[in-house]
Order: structure tokens, then C-alpha cells, then sequence
């Protein structure tokens, strides 16, 4: 770490100096090293007493190159606003972190970048949607961010990791912190190819307040931010206004209006937001969105980028479909299978659907017998719908 | 002058004599009771003497000593008031030495002398029979239960006096004051009232039906989920209807218990019980046990059903605490002062919602969180799910199903037909293994007595991998599967078998 960023390390690790605070001492003194150096008379100008006693404090105790040391120590990389590496995109947002740390790489420039989003309670529809984009977006090069939470966080990074895309998870928490610790395993993977960023130091809790800062990272790391599932007055539509603010593209998955999960991204699309109409036709917008704007048209012009990327899509998305749509299914299985829904059915459903001539338990046995070639997924006791192994092609 | 009378007590449902021996001499007068008496034991002093005088007999100055023997045992209950009088009157000289030779006596007094009725008469008379006593005298309201035993010459007695009268009276007189009751068990269970829960009465629900047989069948536990109010507890309250007849060993059994609570309403239980306690119940209550020990709710169900109502409301602690009583059949609660074994070999049914708004997963109207889902369903997690062989969910029927006519179901008569046959070939098939019901095949025997042919075996591994089962659960789809097999009378496991029984595999 060089020396300058040693300093803003140990910035960063006073607590109760937020990112306002340091904007205003950086201005002020021109580097972090004179921060650290300031006589305490010129720092009382700028900072409340309690603070600039905590500020004194940790000058007191903690030493900048302890600090870096162990930041270095635990494989964690350290970037301020300065320097070379720290994302041009997140750079231009109003009140941009200034310091970043991160388990594996930022996002990278000259890839374009995607924020999904949604609700952590999603339904099976919102899984499967989420899991889809994913899917497209790891496999034609797009980085999928977000922010690791339960639902459709998660299941959108997971399925971009499983097919070797770049993931980046942006906590509320210090990178060393796992939060929700169910994500363990996405944590663990996503720093091959991605990264875990936080604007907070390290040991830092997870905490209430640190998530509305959070939620304008994600957006502001990303090129476009799609909504998978959001209800009415929740917590996602809260960072698609940050979105907005910040100039984001704002995609929506549209839902059926019965479905109450779906309430506030149809609210959103009468509101004017772009609709994805299905992962591969939106992994081609944002490409197509990327080579225009001034870092993917650069790219484009050195890689032939776009028109490459538009192919990958439409070959690798073809690929992928066949040996799925192959499972040849009987005739009972297939007027079952046609019967299910992306919304969990109870088997009685299944039955009033077919036409209840069928005997309940046959109906039954045929679920658990395709969730076992995983055309079908019980989704508890008695519950079904379709599973992500999906036939023919769904949503196109 | 001394005298020794012979009464019963009971540990547990296990029945002892106690010899309550009297001693009145001349001396500074009082009235001691020695051998463990508890405290009302101690307070039948009082009793006794009073409904003595209030029969006619005033007790002269003496030094009475009274003592419970075997003086080891913690006596308990006011059973022992009866005998206290009658050997009493005898140490006086009131009563024939030797009168009371060969009579078990048990009784409460009433100050006036009436008697009253005490908890277990059908317990102690059917034991002390077998060791050879002939004459009982219990209370009038318990002498039914008694007159069961059909070797035993059961006196009901509604007050002192025709005790005494009895005592000294010859054998013409005898005759005319107490006659024995007398119960004709063939008779009487023939007579056995009918059950007026019938399964014919639960519209739809095919599926939570059908599982219901099979549980019934193979003796297994069932978990049924669903919203409140579509028929979990009226399938569970019909379920010890389509259970085999108890047999009259069974129906003893299952009455002493009874009996031994204090909870026997007729002179024997022909019908399986059916115990659904609510879910703040203590472990006392559910285990047995107290200062007063008393059977609990799982010795009540004893050949019968414990249904577990709101499974996920009950307290963790008392959900692990049946995890011995399951596997044993019975329950041993330790004191400092020694153990009692109550028996406790019932079918565990449970019933809970899906989640703790009943709606999951209808994500329209259900908005529980995840860690509320989990925290709900953790709170039975592990050891008492691990019981719990075949899941099934209830459907949340429309309104206007209930409204259409409804074609007739299926009643439980004909359910229970296929129960028994099912039941035979089980019997057939575990003769001289110490198990009965496939439920209770331990997993060792299971290759041996629940044989598959290649086809089968190979429907089991795709299950087990693709469903990716535990070991335990994969057993338990084996043990499932002959018991669906065993309700056909198939004589080996099909593919159709095994498949039903994935059906009822708990997520």
C-alpha cells in the first residue's frame, strides 16, 4: 500500500468519521497525510468535538501502518477515490465512498455492469427469473452486482458464479464479515472472478444504517439496475430511486398484476422504466447501451466488442437450451408439467387444472417423480411448481 | 389386641398389597399411624373415627397404633380409610377375629360414613386376584370395573355399616346384604357402543386420508400440515376408529392405567383413546409424574393416538422428552424415593400450519419472512421430525366445495377392513421377532424382511440420489412402502408402492 493510502486507511478505521466528514477534511488539507498530521486547532474547525476526540484518539492508538498491515494481512485490497483502480462509474455518483475494500477485484471498467435486485422473500417465480439473468449475464460477459441478500440477490450472483461470470457483492457490513452468513458459499466464490466490496472497515457489524449507503453502491456500480420482484413500498424501490438520482437505466421484470410481489415493478414499468423482456433480449440492450457510452465504445473499437458479445449471447443462450428442452416426457407427465405454474400449486390444484378425471395420488406420484428429473420443484410440503430445468423456452 | 387387614396399593399401575395392621391396648389414649402414610393417609385418622361414631361405635379410650406395611413405601391416597375401620373394629373386638381373612378392602370414608371412590380398584383387584385373594370390597361407584375380573368376587359397598354387618353376619345373612357384582366381559363388549366419529364423514382430502390407513396400517407416526380449519383434527379424532378393535387384554391394560388416574367413567375403555393435550402443557402433565404421581397424557394414549395438535407451539423440551417414551413404549420417571414405569406405546399424530400465518406458500397473502419460516419449523426440528415417518399436507378446500353435493366417502368400517388385513400379514411376517409393525423394523432387518427385487432397488437409488435423501429417510421410504404393499396384501414391494411412498417424504 503506498503511503497516501496508508493514511486513508487509517481514516477510514476513525470511527464516526463518515464519507461527508472526510470530503470536507480532504478539501480542506489536500492529502491524508496531513490530515493525520493536522495540528488539533485546525482539525476543531472542521470536525464536532466528539468526533474530533475520537479523531485524536485513534492518533493516539492506532498507528497508519499497523492499519494498512492488516488490511494487507487479510488478503483484503484497500482503494481510495484516487486511486487508479477505483470504478470510474461509482466515481461519478454524488457523495461517492471514498475509501473501498474489497476480497478480490472491483468491477471492471470496461465491462458493462448490472445491478439485480429484488425481494428477499421472492416467490419461485421471481428464483427462476433471478436465476435466468443471471445465467445470461455470467455468460456474456456482463458483472452481475448486488448485494448478497436472501431471494433474488443471491440467486441471480449465484447463477452468474456457476457459469464462471463475474459477481460482485457490495455488503453492509466489513468485507471480512460474512452477512447473511447463508450466503457463505457465494462468499466464499465470489471472489475468483468478482469481489466482496464494502465501504465499511473491517469488523464492522452489519447494522440498519448501513444499508441505505450500501443499496447506492450496488446502483452506482452498475451501468442499468434490473428489478426482479419488488412488493408495493419496499425497500427495493427505495434504491431504484437512488438509481434514478444517480442516472441508472432502471429494467423491470414485469409480474402477473394477482401476484402481490410483482405490485411494485408494474408500478414501476407504468412509471416509464424499460421492461426486460426476456435475459437475452436484455443482455443484448445493455451491451448495445454499452457500446455507445464513451468506456464500451472504446472497447468496441479495440475488440469489435458489441456485435461479438450480441453473438455470444445468441449462441451460447441457444446452446444452453438444447440438452434441456431433450427430456422427452410422457404423455400424462407433459399435460402435468403443462398444468404447473411458476406459483407453487397445491397437487388438488394440479388435478382441478387437468380436469380431476385423474386419480389424486397418480397425479402425485407423477410430481415427485419429474421433481426427481427436476422439471418440477416441491416447494414445501404438498407444493409445487416448475422447476429451473425448463422446457421449451420459457419466458421467450 | 391386634389385628391385620389386607388392602392394595398401586406404583405406578403396578399393584402391591399392603397390610394394614391395628393395634388398640390400654394405655395413654392415642392414634399413631406409622409406615410411610402421606398426608392424607394421615388425615384418614380423623375419618375413621368419625364415621366409626356415626355408625354407632364410640371408641373408648385407647392407645391405637396403626402401621402400613411394607413400611418402605410411600403411601399415598384415601383408599386406606376402609381398611383402617375395619381393622380398627376388629383390634377392638367389634368384629370375629378372622372375619376378614381373605378380603381385599379399599375404600373412602365420608364422615358419615358413606363410602367414596377411589382410583385404581380395577388395577389392584385384577392383580390381587391373580395372587389368590377371592373377596373384594370397594366402593359401590368402583365396583364395576372390579366385577371385569371374572375370578374375583367383587362387593360394591356404599357405607360402613353393611361392611360391618357383612363382617358379622353368617353366611345365609351374608347373601342377602352384599351380593358381588358380576360383568359379562364377552357381553359387555359386544355391547360396546359405536363410534360416532366416522371417516365417511370428512369430505376430500383423499390424500391426508389415504396416509391416515397407512399409518394406522403400519403402526407409523404422521405429521399433517395445513391452515387451520380443513380437517387436521377431525381425520386425527377418526384415526383410532380405522386402528383394529382393542382386544380385552388390551382394553384391561388400557383401563387400569385409567383406572390408576382416576379417570375411568365406565367399567372398561373399549374404544382406543385418543388424548389431544393443548400445547402449554407441562412435562408433568405429558410424561406423568407430579408431587401426587399420576400417568400422563402419553400413558393415557396408550394403545391409542396422541395427536399433537399445533405441534410447533408446544415447548421444545416436552417434544424431545417423547423421544424415549417412543422408542421404549413405555416411561420410567425416577425419584429420589425409587421409579414407577407407566406404559406409553401410542401412535404420535401432529398436526401444524405450514408457517405461522398459515398461508406459506402463498406468497399473495402469506408474508413471512425466511428466518420466520425457519425459526418456526426449528422449533421441532431434529429428534422428534426424525420420528415422524409420513407427511402429508392438507388441501385449503373452496368454500364452495363444502356447499356441492359431496358423493358418499369411503367409512372408516371398510378402511379398518384393509387396516387388519394389513396388520395380519405384518403379524405373519415379524412372528418371533421381537418388533410388530413394519414402523418398528429396525433398519438392520430391513434388507432381510422388506426384500425388492432389482427394478425396485434401482427406483430407491434414483430416489434416494435425485431427492437426495438421508439414510434415515431412505428406511423410512422402504418401511413406508411395505406397508402400502401390506394394504394390498402384496406379498413383495412394487414400484408403484415405492413411488406412493415418496409422496409422503417430509421436506
Amino acid at each position: 500500500m503506498e503511503r497516501e493510502e496508508c493514511y486513508a486507511a487509517w481514516l477510514s478505521s476513525v470511527p464516526g468519521i463518515g464519507n461527508r466528514t472526510v470530503e470536507r477534511l480532504y478539501h480542506e488539507f489536500a492529502s491524508f497525510e496531513a490530515i493525520y498530521r493536522a495540528q488539533e486547532g485546525a482539525l476543531a474547525k472542521w470536525l464536532p468535538p466528539k468526533r474530533l476526540e475520537s479523531f485524536l484518539q485513534s492518533r493516539k492508538t492506532d498507528s497508519p501502518g499497523q492499519i494498512a498491515e492488516h488490511i494487507q494481512k487479510r488478503g483484503v485490497r484497500f482503494y481510495t477515490k484516487n486511486s487508479i483502480s477505483y470504478p470510474k462509474r461509482l466515481a461519478e455518483i454524488p457523495d461517492a465512498p471514498w475509501f473501498l475494500y474489497s476480497i478480490g477485484t472491483l468491477p471492471w471498467d470496461d465491462l458493462p455492469s448490472v445491478a439485480v435486485i429484488g425481494a428477499r422473500d421472492c416467490s419461485a417465480y421471481g428464483e427462476i427469473v433471478a436465476t435466468q439473468l443471471g445465467r445470461v449475464l455470467g455468460q456474456c460477459g456482463i458483472q452481475v452486482i448486488s448485494g448478497m441478500a436472501r431471494g433474488v440477490d443471491c440467486t441471480a450472483q449465484r447463477a452468474a458464479v456457476a457459469v464462471g461470470g463475474a459477481s460482485f457483492a457490495v455488503l453492509g457490513s466489513g468485507v471480512d464479515i460474512c452477512y447473511p452468513p447463508q450466503s457463505r458459499d457465494l462468499y466464499d466464490r465470489l471472489p475468483q472472478k468478482g469481489g466482496v466490496i464494502s465501504a465499511y472497515p473491517l469488523q464492522t457489524v452489519a447494522r440498519a444504517q448501513n444499508f441505505p449507503p450500501r443499496n447506492r453502491i450496488v446502483s452506482g456500480l452498475a451501468d442499468a439496475i434490473v428489478v426482479v420482484e419488488a412488493r408495493e413500498r419496499s425497500g427495493t424501490l427505495i434504491t431504484v430511486d437512488m438509481a434514478l438520482e444517480q442516472g441508472r437505466d432502471v429494467y423491470v421484470v414485469p409480474g402477473r398484476i394477482t401476484e402481490r410481489l410483482s405490485d411494485g415493478c408494474n408500478r414501476l414499468l407504468s412509471q416509464g422504466a424499460s421492461i426486460v423482456l426476456s435475459p437475452e433480449d436484455f443482455a443484448e440492450r445493455i451491451w448495445e447501451q454499452f457500446g455507445r457510452t464513451g468506456l464500451g465504445a472504446e472497447r468496441t473499437a479495440r475488440k469489435g466488442g458489441f456485435a461479438d458479445a450480441a453473438e455470444t449471447v445468441r449462441t451460447k443462450s441457444v446452446t444452453e437450451e438444447k440438452p434441456l428442452g431433450e427430456g422427452k416426457l410422457s404423455r400424462e407427465d407433459e399435460r402435468i408439467y403443462q398444468a404447473l405454474d411458476v406459483t407453487p400449486l397445491s397437487v388438488e390444484e394440479v388435478a382441478g387444472r387437468i380436469g380431476g378425471e385423474e386419480h389424486l395420488l397418480e397425479i402425485h406420484m407423477r410430481l415427485v417423480d419429474l421433481c426427481s428429473c427436476g422439471y418440477v420443484k416441491q416447494v414445501s410440503q404438498g407444493y409445487f411448481c416448475r422447476g429451473e430445468k425448463l422446457r421449451d423456452s420459457f419466458l421467450a | 389386641m391386634y389385628s391385620v387387614i389386607t388392602t392394595g396399593a398401586l406404583s405406578g399401575v403396578q399393584a402391591y398389597f399392603v397390610r394394614v395392621e391395628v393395634d388398640a391396648s390400654s394405655g395413654l389414649p392415642s392414634f399413631n399411624m406409622v409406615g410411610l402414610p402421606g398426608s392424607e393417609v394421615r388425615e384418614s385418622r380423623e375419618r375413621v373415627c368419625v364415621a366409626l361414631k356415626n355408625a354407632g361405635f364410640d371408641l373408648p379410650p385407647l392407645h391405637i397404633t396403626v402401621n402400613l406395611s411394607p413400611a418402605d413405601q410411600r403411601k399415598a391416597g384415601a383408599a386406606f380409610d376402609l381398611p383402617i375401620a375395619v381393622g380398627l373394629l376388629e383390634a377392638m373386638g367389634c368384629i370375629p377375629p378372622g372375619a376378614s381373612g381373605g378380603c381385599l378392602f379399599l375404600g373412602e370414608l365420608g364422615l358419615n360414613g358413606e363410602i367414596r371412590t377411589v382410583p385404581g380398584v380395577l388395577p389392584i383387584v385384577r392383580w390381587a386376584s391373580e395372587q389368590g385373594i377371592k373377596q373384594f370390597f370397594v366402593p359401590a361407584g368402583n365396583a364395576a370395573e372390579g366385577a371385569v375380573i371374572p375370578t374375583a368376587s367383587v362387593r360394591g359397598v356404599g357405607h360402613i355399616r353393611e361392611v360391618i354387618a357383612w363382617l358379622l353376619g353368617d353366611e345365609e345373612q351374608r347373601q342377602k346384604i352384599l351380593t358381588p357384582v358380576q360383568i359379562d366381559l364377552q357381553q359387555y363388549f359386544k355391547k360396546r357402543q359405536k363410534d360416532t366419529l366416522d371417516f365417511s364423514q370428512v369430505r376430500g382430502q383423499t390424500r391426508a386420508k389415504r396416509a391416515a390407513q397407512i399409518a394406522a396400517a403400519g403402526f407409523h407416526s404422521m405429521l399433517m400440515y395445513g391452515p387451520p380449519g380443513v380437517g387436521k383434527s377431525m381425520i386425527a379424532s377418526r384415526l383410532p376408529g380405522i386402528l383394529p378393535p382393542l382386544s380385552v387384554e388390551e382394553s384391561l391394560e388400557v383401563s387400569s392405567i385409567y383406572s390408576a388416574a382416576g379417570l375411568l367413567q365406565e367399567p372398561l375403555i373399549t374404544q382406543r383413546p385418543f388424548q389431544n393435550p393443548h400445547h402449554t402443557i407441562t412435562d408433568a402433565g405429558m410424561l406423568g409424574g407430579g408431587s401426587h404421581l399420576k400417568p400422563g397424557i402419553i400413558s393415557l394414549a396408550h394403545k391409542g393416538v396422541l395427536f399433537l395438535d399445533e405441534l410447533a407451539e408446544f415447548r421444545r423440551g416436552t417434544l424431545d422428552s417423547l423421544r424415549q417414551p417412543l422408542e421404549e413404549k413405555v416411561i420410567h420417571i425416577d425419584r429420589a424415593n425409587g421409579g414407577v414405569a407407566y406404559p406409553a406405546d401410542f401412535m404420535l399424530v401432529c398436526a401444524m400450519n405450514p408457517c405461522p400465518c398459515g398461508y406459506y406458500p402463498d406468497r399473495n397473502r402469506c408474508k413471512c419472512t425466511e428466518s420466520m419460516l425457519n425459526r418456526y419449523r426449528s422449533k421441532i426440528s431434529g429428534p422428534i421430525l426424525d420420528r415422524i415417518d409420513l407427511c402429508v399436507e392438507l388441501d385449503r378446500l373452496e368454500i364452495g366445495k363444502l356447499q356441492e353435493p359431496y358423493p358418499p366417502q369411503e367409512s372408516s368400517a371398510s378402511i379398518r377392513e384393509r387396516v387388519l388385513a394389513a396388520r395380519k400379514c405384518q403379524e405373519e411376517r415379524y412372528a418371533g421377532e421381537p418388533y410388530h409393525f413394519n414402523a418398528q423394523v429396525p433398519a438392520a432387518d430391513l434388507d432381510q424382511v422388506c426384500r425388492v427385487s432389482a427394478k425396485e432397488k434401482e427406483l430407491l437409488d434414483q430416489l434416494y440420489r435425485k431427492l437426495r435423501l438421508s439414510a434415515r429417510s431412505y428406511y423410512r421410504l422402504v418401511r413406508i412402502s411395505r406397508t402400502i404393499a401390506d394394504l394390498e396384501e402384496a406379498r413383495d414391494i412394487r414400484e408403484r408402492h415405492i413411488r406412493e411412498a415418496a409422496c409422503y417424504r417430509m421436506l
